[in-house]
């Protein structure tokens, strides 16, 4: 519609106008840019290019192929729904932060240099570490920064990784990387954002901390936008099959563990990713669609989950399963929208998740990696039971807790978003065409309703609730949290501080200080020198005592040390230069 | 046109008489005359960049005297730069500055235009002379405004002016000991003749010494770590003005004159490889970056942060003329108009804070954000310049500076340049999320004495802790304040004069960043075309 | 605690569900393809990972909840506009003016 203009550009340019919209109309007027850029996205065809030169360098601030062209519908959908969750929201500094997050990230997967993509990976983690902090406690304000810090960490390895990977072949386009240094560390710095599996404590920390629409938005972004980058640059490379892995078995388990609703998810992210992960490291065709497809259903049944669970915070103000329950008779509405999302997260048939995730798997299957099949059927398997059963189970049914709790009127919008979302994650189980249709890798070798798929689907879902409804009273939650690995810069901060910076500024302090003492003894013994050495040598010396004549204080005792040390140190150095010049 | 480079300066030197002798009869008079000259400076010296790129440098000999006998002036590119980045600095400090001095030196404006003239007449005779003898003349006249500009300031400015200048005189003598030999050995001042003569020298000891004692004497100037040791104190007591000019431009005029000898004097040969002056510099620059760093999170009063930040930034530079290739240089050089330009808003910003708050620890400076919203916004733009961040200029210097160690493969120069700049994110974004936090309930933003936690801030950052007892080493209640300032002005944003220059340089941030390019392609690649021979 | 009619959907469900395995399939390759795979995995997956969990996790991750430092009182969601935030700083902690303090000190892999 607008030519070759990059999309993420029109929700960056929204979020910076919105301010000026008068605030009666402002959350409304948070609807127009993706409505916009949806609009946008419906005209722009497959090889479209738009270069700006910048110094020696072409950057392609826009580069549209079938894999970006997935990812921008998505990322703009999630926008418009976020947008109508968020419309009850009255901070401005929210909505602007939301529309450039958003648009970053669809700047980002419309990139077709590394220059672009690195700039918008940067406002991102900005744009997102302040949704973070707008909740303004004093736990969100060190979650934000940490958030911010590893991020920018992330962004300093993609950047090494830039810099060196042009240095060693003189171009900064964004296609596929093959395996030198460079692109190990670029991989780095996508897998920061992935959450990867050591680096991925940021989303425990970060996600269940940020405000209610926050979180929402903060789901579908950033670690979407670094499946994109894996996809286009690192598909195929087998390390990312056990990456994937690890984090799918590692999220879950997780997940089954911690106390905070918006945390499981949080660890589900992770989970999820895993499956994309594993996916593209596969590579084949099929695998590639089924993580782009899984990344397109996760989003819708992502963000469903957090405007649920979002909706019950909202209601009741407590975000613990340790302080809910019971809240079926009181938020029936909410509880069926969570389960819609519940059932697509765990590919039950008839919803979303069905005909997406199944296919990473089958991918899987056919390449013969056997371990990695059982483990991701493992890891759907926790999935189901962690988000699918604890969740609800412990939030709607269960024991009523010990406070009890008031449930607060929710919004018409927070039940709008959350049905359309629901809507959209089963008209696309049930009728996937028109998402097989814009997948990247090819026509989609793929049939979800068929027979075998069919059982495997009913059949783990069912026997897995069977058994958990056998040991229920095993996984009640108790009021703890739980080590990650951000164990280790969150304590060893302090120790880190103590051992590096402040013995570099003592030793500095101590330094200054010894030379100014330095300076003073230099002063008096040059005040009286004739006393200085009576003083140290007793009666070698025959004058008599000098009348005290010492000048008060050590101010003016270190200016004239100081002017004395010059005068010497002048003296000595000219007389050196002048005998060797001589000879 | 061909009196362009003498008439700044002239100009310059012009202004400071008559706004000493018109401060005399009406202070207005003395303002009137320091903002018209400096404001011609900057119109000429705007003129001069722009007849550099179109028509290349012009060489002016003064009173028609051909050298060696005569002082020839010179506006090429690097001189044209650099004078740019002095007079526009010095515009803008000068508008900031009558508030500013009635507020933190009321009685002794008188005094500070005229040094404000004379210090940017000295700079700018540094940058445009074509003679080192004549370099070290300015380098003094400059040098001795500023210590007048500088000791003003706080009750312990004096002290700390006093080291500076013990440094100062000892960093000028080393140099003026180089030039005497230089002399001796090729019997000329000029800088043209002397790069024509000198290379069948190279090999003369006295050569070699001139070459070390010109580079230290200019380094101890400059602040290259480790003798650095002048700056944080007397950053941090100067008044805020003084600090907003002398920080951004000061010790860029002496790297300015390493770079000088660098390139035109010696050839870059000489110091590259015959003396390696430059893989020395490279690696106390490195150093120095991380020191800077380092110290600078420890602090938590805003100007002492900024003055240990202030000697990592210069490291950079020094980093870019370490590195001796085009883009290393490059990016020195640019970080110079970026350094000038960030840390000239942030002093700035610090003394409208002062203004209007009296405050000056960071930890207090919560709900700024919404009191004094556009400097506070200025203060965001600097901030996230200075750490790097795309698309402010800060980025682009770094950027080069990384690219030009990649060509010198030192892997390790790449690694500090990226670690330094996390660590800046750090103190600086503390700052940031401070100011825009919510003041607490019954916290009113006064100077109280901060309940700074123990360990974490006193160890060696505040006041008492650098100076020796006995040199204001004491208790701090009454340090918040500068010895002579008044109470707060409270009134919401800053005034006017000072949040002018203050939006002005923020809004430069950003446009530099965008088009660097033009500045790097027309100014700075002629500048390094020797190197990439 | 679900209701008996709950109870006979269920098990309707899960016996449904095994019926499925009853049409006639090529010879088993992998162990997947064998006869009421994915019902054991079902079954057994869940005990497996709960057991993971909540037995050999648990004990060694479990801290309190303030082991990071304290945890904020409760919230009012409701009003997440920073104006309603102001006057609400009885559940949000002091930080003590010295709160750009060792909170942002994340360094990944040491200082």
């Amino acid at each position: 519609m607008f030519g070759a203009f990059p999309p993420g550009l029109i929700l960056i340019l929204g979020g910076l106008l919105l301010p000026l919209v008068p605030r009666a109309f402002r959350s409304w007027a948070f609807l127009a840019p993706p409505v916009l850029v949806l609009l946008h996205l419906s005209g722009l065809e497959h090889g479209t290019q738009a270069t700006w030169s910048f110094a020696t360098y072409e950057l392609i601030p826009l580069h549209v192929d079938p894999l970006a062209m997935v990812f921008g519908w998505i990322f703009a959908l999630v926008a418009l729904i976020a947008g109508v969750y968020a419309l009850h929201l009255r901070d401005t500094g929210q909505q602007v932060s939301a529309l450039l997050y958003a648009g970053s990230g669809l700047g980002a997967v419309f990139a077709g240099d590394l220059f672009t993509l690195f700039l918008f990976w940067e406002i991102m983690a900005f744009a997102a570490a302040y949704l973070v902090w707008a909740r303004r406690t004093r736990e969100s304000y060190g979650s934000a920064m940490r958030y911010l810090f590893v991020h920018l960490f992330g962004g300093s390895l993609l950047l090494g990784g830039v810099l060196w990977h042009l240095s060693e072949t003189g171009s900064i386009a964004f296609t596929q990387f093959e395996a030198t240094g460079a692109a190990w560390l670029i991989l780095a710095g996508f897998a920061v954002n992935a959450a990867v599996v050591p680096l991925h404590a940021w989303i425990a920390d970060a996600y269940p901390r940020g405000t209610i629409t926050g979180s929402v938005f903060l789901s579908a972004f950033t670690t979407k936008t670094a499946v994109y980058t894996l996809a286009r640059g690192f598909s195929g490379w087998d390390v990312l099959i056990w990456a994937g892995v690890l984090m799918a078995i590692y999220g879950v388990l997780y997940a089954i563990l911690v106390n905070d609703i918006r945390r499981v998810l949080a660890y589900h992210i992770v989970s999820q990713v895993g499956f994309m992960v594993a996916g593209i490291g596969v590579g084949t065709a099929l695998a590639l669609n089924g993580a782009t497809s899984h990344a397109y259903t996760h989003i819708l049944y992502k963000g469903l989950l957090f405007m649920a669970t979002g909706a019950v915070i909202y209601a009741t103000g407590r975000s613990r399963m340790t302080e809910l329950g019971g809240l079926f008779r009181s938020m029936p509405a909410v509880f069926w929208f969570y389960m819609v999302a519940a059932l697509s997260i765990s590919s039950a048939p008839f919803f979303s998740g069905f005909i997406s995730k199944p296919m990473t798997i089958v991918a899987a299957e056919y390449a013969d990696l056997t371990s990695v099949v059982l483990l991701l059927h493992l890891a759907s398997v926790g999935t189901f039971l962690s988000v699918g059963l604890k969740v609800p189970y412990f939030t709607w049914f269960g024991d009523e807790p010990a406070r009890p709790v008031k449930v607060k009127p929710l919004p018409w919008n927070i039940y709008a978003a959350m049905g359309v979302g629901a809507g959209l994650n089963i008209l696309l189980g049930v009728w996937p065409d028109p998402l097989y249709a814009i997948l990247p890798a090819g026509p989609v070798e793929f049939a979800p309703y068929d027979l075998p798929y069919l059982k495997k689907g009913f059949q783990l879902l069912l026997f897995t609730a069977l058994a958990f409804f056998f040991i229920v009273a095993r996984l009640r939650p108790k009021p703890k949290v739980q080590l990650d690995t951000d164990f280790i810069y969150r304590t060893s901060g302090g120790l880190a501080w103590n051992w590096t910076v402040l013995p570099v500024v003592r030793f500095f302090a101590w330094w200054e200080r010894f030379s100014w003492e330095a300076a003073g003894a230099v002063a008096r013994v040059g005040q009286d020198p004739a006393g200085w050495l009576r003083r140290r040598f007793g009666r070698l010396l025959p004058t008599p005592p000098a009348a005290g004549q010492a000048y008060p204080g050590t101010e003016s005792a270190a200016l004239r040390g100081s002017m004395t040390l010059m005068m010497v140190v002048l003296l000595v150095t000219l007389l050196t230069f002048m005998v060797r010049a001589l000879f | 046109m061909n009196q362009i480079p003498v008439l700044i300066p002239a100009i310059l030197l012009f202004t400071s008489f008559a706004a000493f002798f018109g401060g005399m009869i009406r202070l207005r008079w003395g303002y009137a005359a320091t903002l018209l000259g400096v404001a011609a400076s900057f119109l000429v010296s705007m003129a001069g960049v722009a007849h550099v790129i179109a028509n290349g440098e012009i060489r002016y000999h003064l009173g028609g005297w051909a050298p060696p006998v005569g002082i020839e002036w010179v506006l090429d590119p690097l001189s044209a730069f650099m004078v740019a980045i002095v007079t526009t600095i010095g515009l803008l400090v000068v508008v900031y500055l009558p508030r500013s001095a009635r507020f933190e030196i009321p009685g002794k404006e008188a005094f500070a235009y005229p040094s404000v003239a004379l210090l940017l007449a000295g700079l700018t005779g540094m940058c445009l002379t074509g003679d080192v003898f004549n370099l070290y003349v300015f380098l003094e006249i400059a040098a001795l405004a500023a210590y007048a500009l500088l000791a003003v300031g706080d009750r312990r400015a004096p002290v700390a002016v006093f080291r500076y200048l013990v440094f100062g005189a000892v960093g000028g003598g080393f140099y003026l000991l180089g030039v005497g030999f230089l002399y001796f050995s090729a019997g000329t001042l000029n800088m043209a003749d002397l790069a024509e003569r000198l290379p069948e020298l190279y090999q003369s000891r006295a050569v070699i010494a001139a070459a070390v004692l010109m580079v230290t004497g200019l380094g101890l100037k400059m602040a290259l770590f480790p003798m650095h040791l002048w700056l944080p104190d007397v950053y941090n007591f100067a008044p805020s003005a003084s600090a907003g000019l002398i920080a951004p431009i000061m010790t860029k005029v002496s790297a300015y004159a390493i770079i000088r000898l660098f390139l035109d004097v010696f050839h870059p040969v000489f110091l590259i490889e015959i003396l390696p002056v430059t893989a020395f510099i490279g690696w106390l620059a490195a150093g120095g970056i991380l020191f800077g760093s380092v110290m600078a999170m420890a602090q938590t009063d805003l100007r002492r942060m900024l003055a240990y930040s202030s000697v990592g930034q210069i490291s950079y530079i020094a980093l870019g003329i370490g590195l001796a290739n085009p883009f290393g240089l490059i990016g020195g050089l640019l970080h110079m108009l970026n350094h000038a330009l960030m840390k000239g808003v942030l002093f700035l910003i610090g003394g409208a804070i002062r203004l209007r708050t009296g405050l000056v620890e960071v930890p207090e400076f919560a709900g700024l954000g919404r009191k004094m919203p556009w400097t506070m916004a200025s203060f965001t733009i600097a901030a996230l310049a200075m750490v790097g961040i795309p698309p402010t200029a800060g980025f682009f210097s770094k950027y080069y500076l990384l690219l030009g160690s990649v060509d010198a493969g030192n892997w390790i120069f790449f690694a500090i340049i990226i670690v330094s700049s996390l660590l800046s994110a750090v103190y600086f974004f503390r700052v940031i999320e401070m100011i825009y936090r919510e003041p607490e309930e019954g916290v009113i933003s006064e100077p109280a004495v901060a309940a700074v936690p123990a360990g974490a801030m006193a160890g060696g950052g505040g006041h008492g802790d650098s100076l020796p007892p006995g040199l204001g080493g004491g208790p701090r209640h009454d340090d918040r304040r500068s010895g002579g300032a008044r109470p707060p002005e409270e009134g919401g944003e800053a005034p006017g004069t000072m949040l002018l220059p203050i939006l002005v340089l923020a809004v430069l941030i950003l446009l530099v960043g965008i088009f660097n390019v033009l500045i790097v392609d027309r100014l700075l690649e002629p500048v390094v075309a020797p190197l990439s021979g | 605690m679900k209701s008996t009619v709950g109870k006979v959907v269920l098990g309707i469900a899960l016996v449904g569900s095994l019926l499925l395995e009853f049409p006639a399939r090529p010879a088993p390759i992998h162990v997947w393809d064998y006869p009421a795979f994915y019902a054991l995995a079902g079954i057994l997956g869940c005990l497996l990972l709960s057991f993971m969990a909540k037995g050999v996790m648990s004990p060694v991750l479990d801290r309190s909840e303030d082991f990071y430092g304290p945890e904020d009182a409760e919230y009012d969601w409701t009003t997440e506009s920073p104006a309603a935030a102001g006057p609400e700083s009885g559940g949000r902690s002091s930080p003590s003016a010295g709160s750009g303090d060792p909170g942002p000190r994340p360094r990944r892999g040491g200082a």
